[in-house]
């Protein structure tokens, strides 16, 4: 029998969908072994500039402050470069994970991580490889209300302590993130970065407002939705009752009638998501639970060029 | 609408499994874990009722489909429209009776029931079977054919002057129909429905078949006629004497004005009168010479021709001498007397008599071979021996034994002298026939089943009577009845003359052929000849009869139209549903009798269209329920896929 951690040395972890990575161990674990894998994998990739050495100087580009600007590179190359590290190890990055009981949902329980597991992996990877830079993380846990709360620190003893808190986490209860956004949006006094894991079965509208609250206090905001599979497609039955384990509503669907009004419901349910968020500068990115967890992290790693 | 497998419609009770499904099965589904629902309120909000009436759609035509499919299995198929029949086995009964001579308008009865039977082979197939029954002439097998053989007889068909009894015809169709082996059975009945035709009451004889009649409420003419033609009162004449005729005409109710006559003898008119309707008249008829004399009274022409006429024949000859033997009583000595007072007959001795009434069998030794003789038995059954003696020694096969009955048994009999109609028996020996029989001998009448006057001849060829009772008032009602002096007349005159009779024969009778006779002549002046069975049948037509021994005629007989026939009225139509039953379908127009026959005419079968229907369906039903099926096998196509690249990752 193969050992998942054998082929987890021989192979990228960050790529390895999430059912395998799952069998590998613990959180620390995984989110080590997906960060080295990925930024093994950045080397590699088109998107240079990112990690402990290329951070220091980035190639100027228009609309970057002249105030970074690198003078003794200019002097030596005769080329603009911009000190970056100064300004990205000043991030303070808050990790908001939605931990209500949707969470815990997966459509193939045993086989197919819930959507907490996967955000719990996302969040403890994503904090992982900030912490490397030298950021600050902290992370928030909510359901109706703040479940769990870290404060924003630094260094490998954060990075012990965020793994640990993190898969304690245990789905339970109904979802009010917009409260858990507003907590966070008032106690984080410095700008920096927000990144809200969930599945966003919540009250659209007060959730928007209460992200647009946290852009404008002056937070970057990263959204990433986490969907199962399960709920973008529904199961292969001619009709069946489903009901919401939230609310525990229920509902009689003839699945083979309403498939495709299904699927182009959810579809416009994301893209409405993403209409919304985007003009007011928030990333917005959907992740499919059955996807590797490296494409979440280049979402980040696309929002934190951004960041600069 | 009719169905080729109607088994098959048991199947239609599978639409209950779609009905049972949408009605109960869908409500018994499981219950899936579902966080993601507000995207499903979404859906079903916006689409519940269209869901609803698209599942409502998908229902129908499943149950729609489900049904064709059945009708198509049973092999549907319109009836009355189009030409197509199961396979049938049809009787056409077409009345040919001397009624179906009558003229209506300018078509003869028989023209027009002929047009309507050719409609019904119009409406034949190949697969069908037809008989066609003449009911005027039942004695004509019936042989079974296709439409051109039926076409065939219908056309071959003309009136006769014979009775038709339609009931008779109708059993006869239902038997024929009963051993043809076909499912499809259908009797058509074509007469002019004269109520005579029916017996005043009788069982239905067409059974549980249907039967398609033809009525007509075209008016009926009147009809005048000859109702009888009596010779001599019933005694014809002999040589030389004067006589009359009396002639009788049909009674009408409506029409009194006096109906002229004319008397023929020997195609020479010989008187003329007038009678008016319901009445008789007498008309003279002259001395005749020796031999056969053949007349006939008929009046002037009208709608029914055949009635107009009646023929009768006698055999005009010198009295027979008659001598008796022995006491046959007195009855029978008083009834000679009174013949030979009247010049019906004349005595003689036995050895030069025409006829011997021999008591006891005696003086048959001396009778001459060309005498006949009438034997009586003893009132004393002790002298029964020396009877039977006498007749053995005769060469007469009868024996008249002593066991006499007892009891009052009317005579009767297929060759009773009609003088012998009504009498009763009182007391008879029992004739016992012993030997072996010969042609010649024969039962005129019984008495309860035992012989009471049989006749032969004897072994040097005289023809004999023999008689079971004595002429005493003790042993039958003859002696003392005005039959009496007809029968000795019969005797004397018709029976020992060898032939010849006044009796009244109707069209359509059997004629028992006459010694010596070999041929007969028709009234058409075609000659047949006698079969072995002696009989004449197939008597359709009124007229002579001529029996002829080579070129001597030796009897004639006058046939004539039958009474019944000439009374025109018409069943009525609750009489007729009474005789036929209520599986009857009348038609009283021509167009509609092409689409009433073939009771089980189905039309195109409706198989195809009731599939291609189906079909229809099913690809409307398979478009609204496609996009479920597509999605959910595309759905686990996407799972298959994705597996596979995880697992090559």
């Amino acid at each position: 029998m193969t050992d998942p951690r054998a082929s987890a040395a021989t192979s990228r972890p960050d790529l390895l969908d999430p059912a395998t990575l799952s069998q590998l161990g613990g959180i620390e674990f995984i989110a080590r072994e997906v960060v080295e894998g990925f930024l093994m994998g950045l080397h590699r990739s088109p998107h240079r500039g990112f990690s402990a050495e290329f951070a220091e100087l980035r190639a100027y580009q228009a609309g970057d402050d002249l105030r970074y600007i690198d003078w003794r590179m200019y002097g030596r190359s005769d080329r603009y470069y911009v000190k970056q590290f100064e300004e990205e190890t000043s991030l303070r990055a808050h990790l908001l994970i939605d931990v209500s009981q949707s969470m815990g949902w997966s459509s193939e329980p045993g086989v197919l991580p819930s959507k907490l597991w996967y955000a719990k992996h996302l969040a403890a990877s994503l904090g992982l490889i900030l912490l490397r830079q030298g950021d600050s993380v902290g992370m928030t846990a909510f359901h109706e209300e703040v479940a769990e709360r870290v404060q924003a620190r630094g260094g490998r003893r954060q990075w012990h302590e965020l793994a640990r808190r993190l898969g304690a986490l245990e789905s339970t209860g109904g979802t009010s993130a917009e409260g858990a956004l507003r907590d966070v949006a008032v106690r984080l006094r410095r700008a920096g970065l927000v990144v809200l894991f969930s599945d966003l079965l919540v009250r659209p509208d007060e959730t928007i407002t209460a992200l647009k609250f946290l852009r404008h206090h002056g937070h970057e905001v990263l959204v990433f939705h986490l969907i199962d599979p399960g709920e973008r497609e529904l199961p292969p039955a001619s009709e069946a009752r489903f009901y919401d384990p939230e609310t525990n509503q229920e509902l009689l669907v003839s699945v083979a009638d309403i498939r495709a009004d299904y699927r182009e419901a959810v579809n416009e349910a994301l893209a409405e998501w993403q209409r919304k968020l985007r003009p007011h500068g928030i990333d917005y990115q959907v992740v499919d639970t059955d996807k590797p967890l490296a494409m979440a992290l280049r979402a980040y790693l696309r929002k934190r060029e951004r960041l600069g | 609408m009719g169905a080729l497998s109607p088994m098959f419609l048991a199947a239609a009770v599978a639409i209950g499994v779609p009905i049972f499904i949408h009605l109960f099965q869908r409500h018994e589904t499981r219950r899936v874990s579902f966080p993601a629902l507000r995207y499903l309120e979404r859906t079903e909000r916006e689409h519940a009722r269209q869901i609803k009436l698209r599942q409502l759609i998908l229902l129908l035509a499943r149950v729609a489909v489900l049904l064709l499919v059945v009708g198509a299995g049973a092999r549907l198929f319109f009836k009355g429209r189009g030409t197509a029949h199961p396979p049938t086995a049809v009787v056409i009964v077409l009345d040919n009776s001397m009624s179906s001579g009558l003229v209506v308008g300018e078509t003869r009865v028989l023209d027009r029931l002929k047009d309507i039977a050719h409609r019904s082979i119009e409406g034949a197939s190949d697969e069908d079977r037809f008989w066609v029954l003449r009911a005027g002439e039942p004695w004509l097998p019936a042989l079974p054919g296709d439409a051109a053989d039926a076409r065939a007889a219908i056309d071959d068909t003309q009136p006769t002057d014979a009775h038709g009894a339609l009931d008779a015809a109708i059993e006869r169709a239902a038997g024929l129909l009963a051993a043809s082996g076909f499912d499809q059975q259908e009797i058509h009945l074509l007469s002019d429905l004269q109520e005579s035709a029916f017996p005043p009451a009788g069982e239905q004889p067409g059974g549980s078949i249907p039967i398609v009649v033809w009525t007509t409420d075209d008016e009926i003419p009147l009809n005048t006629g000859l109702k009888s033609v009596v010779v001599g009162g019933g005694l014809p004449p002999l040589e030389g004497q004067r006589s009359e005729v009396t002639i009788a005409a049909l009674a009408s109710e409506s029409d009194t004005a006096r109906l002229p006559v004319r008397l023929v003898v020997n195609e020479r008119i010989r008187g003329a009168a007038s009678v008016p309707a319901g009445s008789a008249t007498s008309v003279g008829l002259p001395p005749t010479g020796a031999g056969w004399v053949r007349g006939y009274a008929d009046s002037d022409p009208d709608a029914l021709r055949a009635d107009d006429r009646r023929f009768f024949a006698f055999r005009s000859r010198p009295a027979p001498a008659v001598a008796m033997t022995g006491a046959p009583g007195l009855f029978a000595d008083q009834a000679l007397s009174v013949l030979e007072q009247a010049g019906r007959i004349s005595r003689g001795a036995v050895a030069t008599s025409d006829l011997l009434v021999s008591d006891e069998g005696l003086g048959l030794e001396s009778l001459p071979a060309s005498a006949s003789v009438l034997v009586l038995p003893p009132t004393d059954p002790t002298r029964l021996p020396a009877l039977n003696r006498r007749l053995s020694d005769a060469g007469v096969p009868w024996r008249v034994e002593s066991r006499a009955a007892f009891g009052e048994a009317e005579l009767a009999g297929r060759l009773l002298p009609p003088s012998l109609a009504g009498v009763r028996a009182l007391r008879w020996y029992r004739l016992r026939l012993v030997g072996e029989s010969d042609n010649a001998s024969s039962v005129l009448a019984d008495a309860g089943g035992d012989p009471w006057i049989v006749q032969g001849q004897d072994a040097i060829g005289r023809r004999y009577l023999l008689v079971a009772s004595p002429l005493d008032e003790g042993s039958s009602t003859l002696p003392v009845s005005s039959s009496m002096l007809q029968f000795f007349d019969w005797a004397a005159s018709e029976w020992a003359g060898a032939g010849g009779t006044t009796t009244e024969y109707l069209a359509g009778d059997h004629i028992s052929a006459p010694r010596p006779a070999t041929h007969v002549r028709l009234p058409g002046g075609v000659e047949i000849e006698i079969d072995g069975t002696r009989m004449v049948r197939g008597t359709g037509q009124a007229g002579f009869y001529t029996f002829l021994s080579g070129d001597t005629e030796v009897s004639v007989f006058a046939l004539n139209v039958p009474g019944e026939e000439s009374r025109l009225a018409r069943i009525s139509s609750h009489d007729l549903e009474a005789h036929l039953g209520t599986d009857v379908t009348t038609v009283d127009r021509e167009a509609q009798w092409g689409r009433s026959v073939f009771r089980a005419r189905q039309g195109p079968e409706l198989w195809w269209p009731l599939l291609l229907a189906a079909a229809l369906l099913l690809a409307i039903e398979a478009l609204v329920a496609a996009s479920g099926r597509v999605e959910r096998n595309a759905s686990n196509r996407r799972r298959v896929e994705s597996a596979s690249v995880d697992a090559t990752a």
